[in-house]
Protein backbone atom coordinates (compact mmCIF):
# COMPACT_ATOMS: atom_id res chain seq x y z
CA UNK A 1 0.00 0.00 0.00
CA UNK A 2 1.57 3.12 -0.88
CA UNK A 3 1.15 6.33 1.32
CA UNK A 4 -0.97 8.04 -0.87
CA UNK A 5 -3.34 5.88 -0.98
CA UNK A 6 -7.39 6.26 0.49
CA UNK A 7 -7.25 4.52 2.86
CA UNK A 8 -4.22 5.63 5.07
CA UNK A 9 -5.23 9.26 4.30
CA UNK A 10 -8.26 8.19 6.03
CA UNK A 11 -6.71 7.44 9.08
CA UNK A 12 -3.55 9.65 8.92
CA UNK A 13 -4.07 12.99 10.97
CA UNK A 14 -4.02 16.69 9.67
CA UNK A 15 -0.95 17.65 10.71
CA UNK A 16 -0.83 20.90 9.34
CA UNK A 17 -4.66 21.59 10.71
CA UNK A 18 -3.56 19.87 14.31
CA UNK A 19 -0.93 22.72 14.52
CA UNK A 20 -3.50 25.39 13.73
CA UNK A 21 -6.01 24.30 16.14
CA UNK A 22 -2.92 23.65 18.64
CA UNK A 23 -2.52 27.89 17.68
CA UNK A 24 -6.14 29.01 17.69
CA UNK A 25 -6.61 27.39 21.80
CA UNK A 26 -3.28 29.46 22.61
CA UNK A 27 -5.05 32.96 21.18
CA UNK A 28 -7.50 34.33 23.73
CA UNK A 29 -10.50 35.36 21.11
CA UNK A 30 -10.45 31.20 20.65
CA UNK A 31 -9.43 30.04 24.00
CA UNK A 32 -12.69 28.87 25.60
CA UNK A 33 -13.91 27.02 22.35
CA UNK A 34 -13.77 23.29 22.51
CA UNK A 35 -11.60 21.26 20.19
CA UNK A 36 -14.76 20.47 17.70
CA UNK A 37 -15.79 24.34 17.69
CA UNK A 38 -11.64 25.24 16.83
CA UNK A 39 -11.78 22.95 14.21
CA UNK A 40 -14.69 24.84 12.74
CA UNK A 41 -13.27 28.11 13.35
CA UNK A 42 -9.97 26.73 11.68
CA UNK A 43 -12.43 25.36 8.70
CA UNK A 44 -13.64 28.89 8.28
CA UNK A 45 -10.14 30.29 8.49
CA UNK A 46 -7.99 31.80 5.37
CA UNK A 47 -4.28 30.84 5.05
CA UNK A 48 -2.26 33.27 4.02
CA UNK A 49 1.57 33.59 2.57
CA UNK A 50 3.00 36.67 2.96
CA UNK A 51 6.84 37.14 1.63
CA UNK A 52 9.23 39.82 3.14
CA UNK A 53 8.46 43.29 3.43
CA UNK A 54 5.08 42.51 1.72
CA UNK A 55 2.12 44.99 3.31
CA UNK A 56 -0.95 42.91 4.56
CA UNK A 57 -3.18 45.91 5.10
CA UNK A 58 -2.85 49.48 4.98
CA UNK A 59 -3.75 52.20 7.82
CA UNK A 60 -6.83 53.83 6.40
CA UNK A 61 -7.66 50.73 4.37
CA UNK A 62 -11.55 49.56 5.35
CA UNK A 63 -11.01 46.89 8.10
CA UNK A 64 -12.54 43.36 7.58
CA UNK A 65 -10.92 40.82 10.19
CA UNK A 66 -8.55 39.88 12.17
CA UNK A 67 -5.42 37.96 11.68
CA UNK A 68 -3.30 35.29 13.79
CA UNK A 69 0.39 34.70 13.06
CA UNK A 70 1.30 31.15 12.70
CA UNK A 71 4.92 31.77 10.96
CA UNK A 72 6.74 34.21 10.60
CA UNK A 73 7.04 37.98 12.10
CA UNK A 74 5.11 41.50 11.01
CA UNK A 75 5.99 44.84 12.52
CA UNK A 76 3.15 47.53 12.97
CA UNK A 77 3.94 50.78 11.86
CA UNK A 78 2.31 54.13 11.32
CA UNK A 79 2.99 56.64 9.06
CA UNK A 80 4.12 53.58 6.55
CA UNK A 81 6.56 55.03 3.81
CA UNK A 82 6.86 58.36 5.49
CA UNK A 83 9.63 60.18 6.76
CA UNK A 84 7.37 60.42 10.06
CA UNK A 85 7.21 56.13 9.89
CA UNK A 86 6.69 55.62 13.94
CA UNK A 87 7.27 51.44 14.51
CA UNK A 88 4.87 50.38 17.31
CA UNK A 89 5.61 46.77 17.84
CA UNK A 90 6.46 43.69 16.51
CA UNK A 91 4.19 40.49 16.80
CA UNK A 92 5.57 37.41 16.37
CA UNK A 93 3.92 33.33 16.29
CA UNK A 94 0.49 32.95 18.17
CA UNK A 95 0.10 36.61 18.26
CA UNK A 96 -3.12 38.07 16.60
CA UNK A 97 -3.78 41.86 15.18
CA UNK A 98 -6.41 43.63 13.17
CA UNK A 99 -9.46 42.31 15.81
CA UNK A 100 -11.15 45.51 15.99
CA UNK A 101 -12.26 45.17 12.31
CA UNK A 102 -14.34 42.05 13.68
CA UNK A 103 -17.11 44.71 14.93
CA UNK A 104 -16.94 47.25 12.62
CA UNK A 105 -15.56 48.29 9.16
CA UNK A 106 -13.73 51.56 10.33
CA UNK A 107 -10.44 52.04 9.02
CA UNK A 108 -7.22 50.19 9.67
CA UNK A 109 -5.58 52.17 12.13
CA UNK A 110 -2.06 50.83 10.95
CA UNK A 111 -0.08 49.32 8.43
CA UNK A 112 1.27 45.95 8.93
CA UNK A 113 4.49 44.12 6.95
CA UNK A 114 5.76 41.47 7.03
CA UNK A 115 9.15 41.52 8.30
CA UNK A 116 9.97 38.18 6.20
CA UNK A 117 8.19 35.11 5.13
CA UNK A 118 5.03 35.28 6.92
CA UNK A 119 1.97 32.72 7.41
CA UNK A 120 -0.99 34.33 8.59
CA UNK A 121 -4.46 32.66 9.45
CA UNK A 122 -7.18 35.42 8.36
CA UNK A 123 -10.62 35.58 10.33
CA UNK A 124 -12.96 37.80 8.94
CA UNK A 125 -16.15 39.58 9.24
CA UNK A 126 -18.35 37.54 7.07
CA UNK A 127 -16.46 34.06 8.52
CA UNK A 128 -18.06 35.47 12.48
CA UNK A 129 -21.54 36.64 10.92
CA UNK A 130 -21.75 32.89 9.09
CA UNK A 131 -20.65 31.49 12.67
CA UNK A 132 -22.68 33.48 14.50
CA UNK A 133 -25.68 32.40 12.32
CA UNK A 134 -24.30 28.20 12.13
CA UNK A 135 -23.14 28.57 15.68
CA UNK A 136 -24.56 31.20 17.53
CA UNK A 137 -23.07 29.89 20.71
CA UNK A 138 -19.85 29.74 19.64
CA UNK A 139 -20.21 32.74 17.92
CA UNK A 140 -21.42 34.13 20.92
CA UNK A 141 -19.01 32.98 23.31
CA UNK A 142 -16.03 34.54 20.35
CA UNK A 143 -17.83 38.18 20.07
CA UNK A 144 -17.19 37.84 24.41
CA UNK A 145 -13.91 36.91 24.26
CA UNK A 146 -13.78 39.73 21.93
CA UNK A 147 -15.39 41.97 24.07
CA UNK A 148 -13.60 41.34 26.75
CA UNK A 149 -10.07 41.97 24.92
CA UNK A 150 -11.65 45.26 23.36
CA UNK A 151 -12.96 46.42 27.55
CA UNK A 152 -9.00 45.76 28.64
CA UNK A 153 -7.72 47.95 25.26
CA UNK A 154 -10.05 50.62 26.46
CA UNK A 155 -9.43 50.22 29.91
CA UNK A 156 -5.58 50.38 29.79
CA UNK A 157 -6.11 53.21 27.47
CA UNK A 158 -8.43 55.48 29.95
CA UNK A 159 -5.53 54.54 32.06
CA UNK A 160 -2.69 55.85 30.39
CA UNK A 161 -5.35 58.94 29.07
CA UNK A 162 -5.69 59.72 32.77
CA UNK A 163 -1.63 59.56 33.55
CA UNK A 164 -1.21 61.82 30.84
CA UNK A 165 -3.83 64.42 31.86
CA UNK A 166 -2.30 63.95 35.62
CA UNK A 167 1.17 64.97 34.04
CA UNK A 168 -0.23 67.27 31.95
CA UNK A 169 -2.07 68.98 34.60
CA UNK A 170 1.45 68.88 36.85
CA UNK A 171 3.20 70.21 34.22
CA UNK A 172 0.86 73.31 33.88
CA UNK A 173 1.57 74.01 37.47
CA UNK A 174 4.51 73.73 37.22
CA UNK A 175 4.83 76.60 34.17
CA UNK A 176 2.69 78.67 35.71
CA UNK A 177 4.87 78.47 39.43
CA UNK A 178 7.78 78.97 37.49
CA UNK A 179 6.19 82.01 35.53
CA UNK A 180 5.01 83.65 38.81
CA UNK A 181 8.45 83.55 40.55
CA UNK A 182 9.86 84.91 37.30
CA UNK A 183 7.07 87.79 37.38
CA UNK A 184 8.37 88.29 40.85
CA UNK B 1 1.66 52.04 -21.09
CA UNK B 2 1.07 51.39 -17.71
CA UNK B 3 -1.99 50.56 -16.19
CA UNK B 4 -2.72 51.89 -12.70
CA UNK B 5 -3.57 48.69 -10.17
CA UNK B 6 -7.54 50.10 -9.76
CA UNK B 7 -7.71 49.88 -13.87
CA UNK B 8 -6.30 46.55 -14.00
CA UNK B 9 -8.62 45.12 -11.35
CA UNK B 10 -11.77 46.69 -13.43
CA UNK B 11 -10.11 44.75 -16.66
CA UNK B 12 -10.16 41.75 -14.14
CA UNK B 13 -13.59 41.59 -12.53
CA UNK B 14 -14.88 42.50 -16.20
CA UNK B 15 -12.98 39.35 -17.77
CA UNK B 16 -14.36 37.34 -15.00
CA UNK B 17 -17.67 38.64 -16.05
CA UNK B 18 -17.89 38.13 -19.69
CA UNK B 19 -15.94 34.73 -18.63
CA UNK B 20 -18.78 33.68 -17.23
CA UNK B 21 -21.28 35.54 -19.44
CA UNK B 22 -19.89 32.91 -22.11
CA UNK B 23 -20.16 30.23 -19.72
CA UNK B 24 -23.79 31.13 -19.46
CA UNK B 25 -23.70 31.38 -23.48
CA UNK B 26 -22.82 27.93 -23.89
CA UNK B 27 -24.62 26.19 -21.08
CA UNK B 28 -27.71 28.03 -22.59
CA UNK B 29 -26.80 25.90 -25.53
CA UNK B 30 -27.20 22.84 -23.71
CA UNK B 31 -30.78 23.62 -22.68
CA UNK B 32 -30.57 20.16 -20.66
CA UNK B 33 -27.79 21.40 -18.36
CA UNK B 34 -28.51 24.97 -18.23
CA UNK B 35 -31.89 24.83 -16.80
CA UNK B 36 -31.06 22.06 -13.85
CA UNK B 37 -28.30 23.93 -13.02
CA UNK B 38 -29.70 27.22 -13.25
CA UNK B 39 -32.76 25.95 -10.92
CA UNK B 40 -30.04 24.62 -8.67
CA UNK B 41 -28.52 27.69 -8.10
CA UNK B 42 -32.18 29.46 -7.07
CA UNK B 43 -32.79 26.67 -4.76
CA UNK B 44 -29.62 27.07 -3.50
CA UNK B 45 -30.31 30.51 -1.98
CA UNK B 46 -34.00 28.92 -1.12
CA UNK B 47 -32.38 26.00 0.94
CA UNK B 48 -29.06 27.18 2.27
CA UNK B 49 -31.01 29.55 5.01
CA UNK B 50 -33.07 26.69 5.89
CA UNK B 51 -29.95 24.03 6.67
CA UNK B 52 -28.19 26.84 8.41
CA UNK B 53 -31.20 27.75 10.74
CA UNK B 54 -31.22 23.79 11.41
CA UNK B 55 -27.35 23.75 12.18
CA UNK B 56 -27.98 26.96 14.52
CA UNK B 57 -29.73 24.13 16.98
CA UNK B 58 -26.42 22.23 16.98
CA UNK B 59 -26.96 19.46 14.56
CA UNK B 60 -24.98 18.90 11.87
CA UNK B 61 -25.45 19.90 7.86
CA UNK B 62 -25.61 16.06 7.04
CA UNK B 63 -28.44 15.34 9.28
CA UNK B 64 -30.27 18.61 7.89
CA UNK B 65 -29.46 17.24 4.19
CA UNK B 66 -30.64 14.25 5.13
CA UNK B 67 -33.93 15.55 7.12
CA UNK B 68 -34.16 17.55 3.40
CA UNK B 69 -34.15 14.43 1.42
CA UNK B 70 -36.51 12.46 3.19
CA UNK B 71 -38.74 15.68 3.22
CA UNK B 72 -38.35 15.89 -0.48
CA UNK B 73 -38.70 11.94 -0.92
CA UNK B 74 -41.45 11.79 1.12
CA UNK B 75 -43.49 14.42 -1.00
CA UNK B 76 -42.29 12.93 -3.97
CA UNK B 77 -43.94 9.55 -2.96
CA UNK B 78 -46.68 11.68 -2.01
CA UNK B 79 -47.10 13.47 -5.60
CA UNK B 80 -46.72 9.86 -7.39
CA UNK B 81 -49.51 8.24 -5.64
CA UNK B 82 -51.84 11.76 -6.05
CA UNK B 83 -51.30 12.75 -9.25
CA UNK B 84 -50.78 9.76 -11.55
CA UNK B 85 -54.70 9.41 -12.15
CA UNK B 86 -55.75 13.06 -12.14
CA UNK B 87 -52.79 13.90 -14.73
CA UNK B 88 -53.83 10.76 -16.35
CA UNK B 89 -57.56 11.75 -16.17
CA UNK B 90 -56.83 15.04 -18.06
CA UNK B 91 -54.24 13.82 -20.48
CA UNK B 92 -57.17 11.19 -21.91
CA UNK B 93 -59.78 14.40 -21.74
CA UNK B 94 -56.90 16.54 -23.83
CA UNK B 95 -56.16 14.06 -25.97
CA UNK B 96 -59.98 13.56 -26.72
CA UNK B 97 -60.68 17.02 -27.19
CA UNK B 98 -57.48 18.20 -28.77
CA UNK B 99 -59.19 17.98 -32.08
CA UNK B 100 -62.35 19.86 -31.24
CA UNK B 101 -60.16 22.35 -29.56
CA UNK B 102 -58.52 23.07 -32.68
CA UNK B 103 -61.88 23.26 -34.48
CA UNK B 104 -63.40 25.73 -32.36
CA UNK B 105 -60.43 28.00 -32.22
CA UNK B 106 -60.88 27.48 -36.53
CA UNK B 107 -64.84 28.32 -36.56
CA UNK B 108 -63.20 31.63 -33.82
CA UNK B 109 -60.73 32.88 -35.93
CA UNK B 110 -62.83 32.69 -39.00
CA UNK B 111 -65.61 34.14 -37.38
CA UNK B 112 -63.59 37.14 -36.40
CA UNK B 113 -61.94 36.91 -40.14
CA UNK B 114 -65.31 37.14 -41.63
CA UNK B 115 -66.20 40.00 -39.80
CA UNK B 116 -63.03 41.56 -40.78
CA UNK B 117 -63.30 41.21 -43.85
CA UNK B 118 -66.49 42.84 -44.03
CA UNK B 119 -65.17 46.09 -41.98
CA UNK B 120 -61.80 45.62 -43.61
CA UNK B 121 -60.56 43.35 -46.21
CA UNK B 122 -57.04 44.19 -45.76
CA UNK B 123 -56.84 43.44 -42.61
CA UNK B 124 -58.76 40.05 -42.63
CA UNK B 125 -55.70 38.62 -45.09
CA UNK B 126 -53.26 39.84 -42.18
CA UNK B 127 -55.28 37.49 -40.25
CA UNK B 128 -55.32 34.38 -42.37
CA UNK B 129 -51.37 34.72 -42.99
CA UNK B 130 -50.74 34.47 -39.13
CA UNK B 131 -53.40 31.63 -39.31
CA UNK B 132 -51.11 29.93 -41.85
CA UNK B 133 -48.27 31.10 -39.97
CA UNK B 134 -49.40 29.88 -36.26
CA UNK B 135 -50.71 26.26 -37.83
CA UNK B 136 -47.20 25.73 -39.26
CA UNK B 137 -45.12 26.96 -36.16
CA UNK B 138 -47.39 24.55 -34.12
CA UNK B 139 -47.18 21.76 -36.73
CA UNK B 140 -43.35 21.69 -37.59
CA UNK B 141 -41.99 23.58 -34.49
CA UNK B 142 -43.78 22.90 -30.94
CA UNK B 143 -45.49 19.26 -31.59
CA UNK B 144 -41.84 17.86 -32.73
CA UNK B 145 -40.45 19.11 -29.85
CA UNK B 146 -42.72 17.89 -27.15
CA UNK B 147 -41.56 14.58 -26.88
CA UNK B 148 -37.75 16.30 -26.00
CA UNK B 149 -38.97 18.58 -23.63
CA UNK B 150 -41.02 16.27 -22.17
CA UNK B 151 -37.49 14.27 -21.85
CA UNK B 152 -35.50 17.49 -20.86
CA UNK B 153 -37.96 18.15 -18.37
CA UNK B 154 -37.31 14.45 -16.74
CA UNK B 155 -33.68 15.07 -16.96
CA UNK B 156 -34.19 17.97 -15.45
CA UNK B 157 -35.58 16.75 -12.56
CA UNK B 158 -33.08 13.83 -12.26
CA UNK B 159 -30.44 16.56 -12.45
CA UNK B 160 -31.23 19.32 -10.30
CA UNK B 161 -30.94 17.29 -7.23
CA UNK B 162 -27.90 16.43 -7.71
CA UNK B 163 -26.36 19.70 -8.72
CA UNK B 164 -28.17 21.19 -5.84
CA UNK B 165 -26.50 18.07 -3.60
CA UNK B 166 -23.29 19.47 -4.45
CA UNK B 167 -23.47 23.09 -4.07
CA UNK B 168 -24.69 22.34 -0.54
CA UNK B 169 -22.29 20.13 0.57
CA UNK B 170 -19.21 21.48 -1.04
CA UNK B 171 -20.03 25.20 -2.14
CA UNK B 172 -18.65 27.15 0.82
CA UNK B 173 -15.13 24.74 -0.12
CA UNK B 174 -15.35 25.83 -3.27
CA UNK B 175 -15.74 29.33 -2.94
CA UNK B 176 -12.92 29.31 -0.30
CA UNK B 177 -10.74 27.52 -2.83
CA UNK B 178 -11.61 30.48 -5.50
CA UNK B 179 -10.41 33.11 -3.10
CA UNK B 180 -7.66 31.24 -2.33
CA UNK B 181 -6.45 32.42 -5.68
CA UNK B 182 -6.73 35.81 -5.30
CA UNK B 183 -3.36 37.91 -4.99
CA UNK B 184 -3.20 38.60 -1.09
CA UNK B 185 -3.22 42.55 -2.10
CA UNK B 186 -6.98 42.08 -3.13
CA UNK B 187 -7.90 39.24 -0.93
CA UNK B 188 -9.77 41.47 1.60
CA UNK B 189 -11.71 43.03 -0.83
CA UNK B 190 -12.47 39.98 -2.95
CA UNK B 191 -13.42 38.29 0.56
CA UNK B 192 -15.53 41.65 1.14
CA UNK B 193 -17.33 41.86 -3.01
CA UNK B 194 -17.78 37.96 -2.64
CA UNK B 195 -19.56 38.18 0.61
CA UNK B 196 -21.75 41.01 -0.24
CA UNK B 197 -22.76 39.72 -3.39
CA UNK B 198 -23.56 36.67 -2.20
CA UNK B 199 -25.97 38.23 0.17
CA UNK B 200 -27.47 40.72 -2.32
CA UNK B 201 -27.97 37.46 -4.77
CA UNK B 202 -29.45 35.15 -2.50
CA UNK B 203 -31.70 37.73 -1.18
CA UNK B 204 -33.22 39.09 -4.39
CA UNK B 205 -33.11 35.14 -5.76
CA UNK B 206 -34.82 34.26 -2.43
CA UNK B 207 -37.12 36.94 -3.52
CA UNK B 208 -37.99 36.27 -6.68
CA UNK B 209 -38.94 32.28 -5.90
CA UNK B 210 -41.31 33.44 -3.13
CA UNK B 211 -42.82 35.89 -5.20
CA UNK B 212 -43.59 33.07 -7.70
CA UNK B 213 -44.90 30.84 -5.34
CA UNK B 214 -47.28 33.82 -3.93
CA UNK B 215 -48.46 34.55 -7.40
CA UNK B 216 -48.81 30.97 -8.22
CA UNK B 217 -50.17 30.36 -4.77
CA UNK B 218 -52.55 33.51 -5.03
CA UNK B 219 -53.77 32.32 -8.58
CA UNK B 220 -54.65 28.43 -7.60
CA UNK B 221 -56.69 30.20 -5.20
CA UNK B 222 -59.23 32.07 -7.31
CA UNK B 223 -59.11 29.24 -9.98
CA UNK B 224 -60.64 26.76 -7.51
CA UNK B 225 -62.71 29.44 -6.40
CA UNK B 226 -63.44 29.63 -9.77
CA UNK B 227 -63.55 25.98 -10.05
CA UNK B 228 -61.63 25.81 -13.03
CA UNK B 229 -60.43 22.51 -14.32
CA UNK B 230 -56.18 22.37 -14.31
CA UNK B 231 -55.80 24.83 -11.64
CA UNK B 232 -52.95 23.63 -10.72
CA UNK B 233 -51.13 23.43 -14.23
CA UNK B 234 -52.22 27.01 -14.71
CA UNK B 235 -51.29 28.27 -11.57
CA UNK B 236 -47.71 27.16 -12.27
CA UNK B 237 -47.78 28.65 -14.84
CA UNK B 238 -49.04 32.36 -14.10
CA UNK B 239 -46.21 31.73 -10.96
CA UNK B 240 -43.42 30.92 -13.60
CA UNK B 241 -44.23 33.24 -16.33
CA UNK B 242 -44.94 35.90 -13.34
CA UNK B 243 -40.91 36.08 -14.05
CA UNK B 244 -40.69 38.02 -17.04
CA UNK B 245 -41.96 41.48 -16.57
CA UNK B 246 -44.93 43.22 -18.08
CA UNK B 247 -45.72 39.88 -20.72
CA UNK B 248 -45.42 37.36 -17.99
CA UNK B 249 -48.93 37.75 -17.52
CA UNK B 250 -50.07 37.79 -20.39
CA UNK B 251 -48.11 34.56 -21.57
CA UNK B 252 -50.12 33.03 -17.98
CA UNK B 253 -53.11 34.60 -19.40
CA UNK B 254 -52.92 33.14 -22.86
CA UNK B 255 -51.54 29.64 -21.65
CA UNK B 256 -54.47 29.39 -19.41
CA UNK B 257 -57.15 30.04 -21.71
CA UNK B 258 -55.53 27.85 -24.24
CA UNK B 259 -56.16 24.44 -21.30
CA UNK B 260 -59.70 25.74 -21.19
CA UNK B 261 -59.52 25.38 -24.95
CA UNK B 262 -58.47 22.05 -24.79
CA UNK B 263 -60.71 21.00 -21.88
CA UNK B 264 -64.14 23.11 -23.56
CA UNK B 265 -64.25 25.13 -21.01
CA UNK B 266 -63.25 28.30 -22.18
CA UNK B 267 -66.79 29.31 -23.18
CA UNK B 268 -67.23 29.75 -19.03
CA UNK B 269 -64.05 29.56 -17.75
CA UNK B 270 -62.07 32.21 -19.62
CA UNK B 271 -63.38 35.20 -17.63
CA UNK B 272 -62.34 32.88 -14.27
CA UNK B 273 -59.17 33.09 -15.55
CA UNK B 274 -58.30 36.15 -16.33
CA UNK B 275 -59.40 37.49 -12.74
CA UNK B 276 -57.24 34.81 -11.49
CA UNK B 277 -54.15 36.53 -13.70
CA UNK B 278 -55.66 39.82 -12.60
CA UNK B 279 -55.90 38.89 -8.95
CA UNK B 280 -52.44 37.28 -8.78
CA UNK B 281 -51.14 40.54 -10.29
CA UNK B 282 -52.74 42.87 -7.84
CA UNK B 283 -52.02 40.93 -4.62
CA UNK B 284 -48.10 40.41 -6.26
CA UNK B 285 -47.82 44.11 -6.62
CA UNK B 286 -49.33 45.18 -3.61
CA UNK B 287 -48.34 42.59 -1.11
CA UNK B 288 -45.96 40.02 -2.31
CA UNK B 289 -43.46 41.45 -4.07
CA UNK B 290 -43.12 44.92 -1.99
CA UNK B 291 -42.99 42.23 0.99
CA UNK B 292 -40.32 39.45 -0.19
CA UNK B 293 -38.17 41.68 -2.52
CA UNK B 294 -37.51 44.93 -0.22
CA UNK B 295 -34.62 45.99 -2.51
CA UNK B 296 -35.93 45.26 -5.48
CA UNK B 297 -33.67 45.75 -8.67
CA UNK B 298 -35.57 48.44 -10.54
CA UNK B 299 -35.01 47.83 -14.21
CA UNK B 300 -36.42 50.32 -16.62
CA UNK B 301 -39.31 49.10 -18.63
CA UNK B 302 -37.39 50.08 -21.79
CA UNK B 303 -34.16 48.32 -20.36
CA UNK B 304 -36.52 44.96 -19.58
CA UNK B 305 -38.01 45.39 -23.18
CA UNK B 306 -34.05 45.36 -24.92
CA UNK B 307 -33.29 42.47 -22.36
CA UNK B 308 -36.21 40.39 -23.47
CA UNK B 309 -35.74 41.16 -27.03
CA UNK B 310 -32.15 40.11 -27.21
CA UNK B 311 -32.74 37.09 -24.47
CA UNK B 312 -35.53 35.28 -25.99
CA UNK B 313 -33.40 35.73 -29.67
CA UNK B 314 -30.36 34.20 -27.95
CA UNK B 315 -31.77 31.69 -25.89
CA UNK B 316 -35.93 31.48 -26.47
CA UNK B 317 -38.70 31.04 -23.91
CA UNK B 318 -35.59 29.88 -21.38
CA UNK B 319 -33.85 33.26 -22.02
CA UNK B 320 -37.42 35.21 -21.59
CA UNK B 321 -37.11 33.72 -18.38
CA UNK B 322 -33.89 34.24 -16.88
CA UNK B 323 -33.05 37.66 -18.60
CA UNK B 324 -34.08 39.99 -15.81
CA UNK B 325 -32.01 37.76 -12.95
CA UNK B 326 -29.38 37.44 -14.86
CA UNK B 327 -29.55 41.09 -15.90
CA UNK B 328 -29.90 42.05 -11.67
CA UNK B 329 -27.16 39.37 -11.07
CA UNK B 330 -24.61 41.18 -13.20
CA UNK B 331 -26.07 44.84 -12.06
CA UNK B 332 -25.27 43.77 -7.95
CA UNK B 333 -21.73 42.40 -9.33
CA UNK B 334 -20.54 45.94 -11.11
CA UNK B 335 -22.41 47.86 -8.55
CA UNK B 336 -20.54 46.26 -5.06
CA UNK B 337 -17.02 46.00 -7.47
CA UNK B 338 -17.43 49.79 -7.96
CA UNK B 339 -18.54 50.05 -4.16
CA UNK B 340 -15.41 48.12 -3.33
CA UNK B 341 -12.53 49.78 -5.79
CA UNK B 342 -14.22 52.68 -4.66
CA UNK B 343 -13.21 51.83 -0.82
CA UNK B 344 -9.83 49.66 -1.62
CA UNK B 345 -8.97 50.74 -4.57
CA UNK B 346 -6.39 53.87 -3.59
CA UNK B 347 -4.35 50.96 -1.28
CA UNK B 348 -4.25 48.42 -4.20
CA UNK B 349 -0.20 48.13 -4.95
CA UNK B 350 1.66 46.77 -7.37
Amino acid sequence: MTSTSLWTNYFRRDEARDEWIELLSKVYIFASLSRRDLEHVRDLMHVREFGGNEVVFFEGQPGSGMYIIAKGEVRIVLNYGSDHEIELVRLGPGDFFGEFSLIDEAPRSATVVATKPTTLGGFFRPDLLDLLARKPRQGVQIVLNLSEVLTERLRRTNDELRTARDKIAELEERLADSTEAAEA
Amino acid sequence: MKLSPTTRLWIVVLGLLSGGLAAVYLLLQVPVLFVPALLSIALFYVVEPVLVWWESFGYTRKSGLLALAGVVLASAALLAVLLPPAVHDQWVMVQRRAPMAVDELNGMVEGIQQRLAEVVPAAAEGVSEVRAKIGEIVGSQILPALPGLIAQMVMGGLLVPIILFFLLTDGRKARKRLLEMVPNRNFEMALNISHRIDQQIGAYLRGVIIEAAGVAGVAWLLLRLGGVPGAELIAAVIGVTNLIPYFGPVAGLITGLAWCLLTGDLSWAWWRVAGAVVGAQLADNVLIGPAVIGRAVNVHALVVIGLLIVAGKIAGLIGLVVAVPLWAVIRVVLQETSVAVRAYGRYIVD
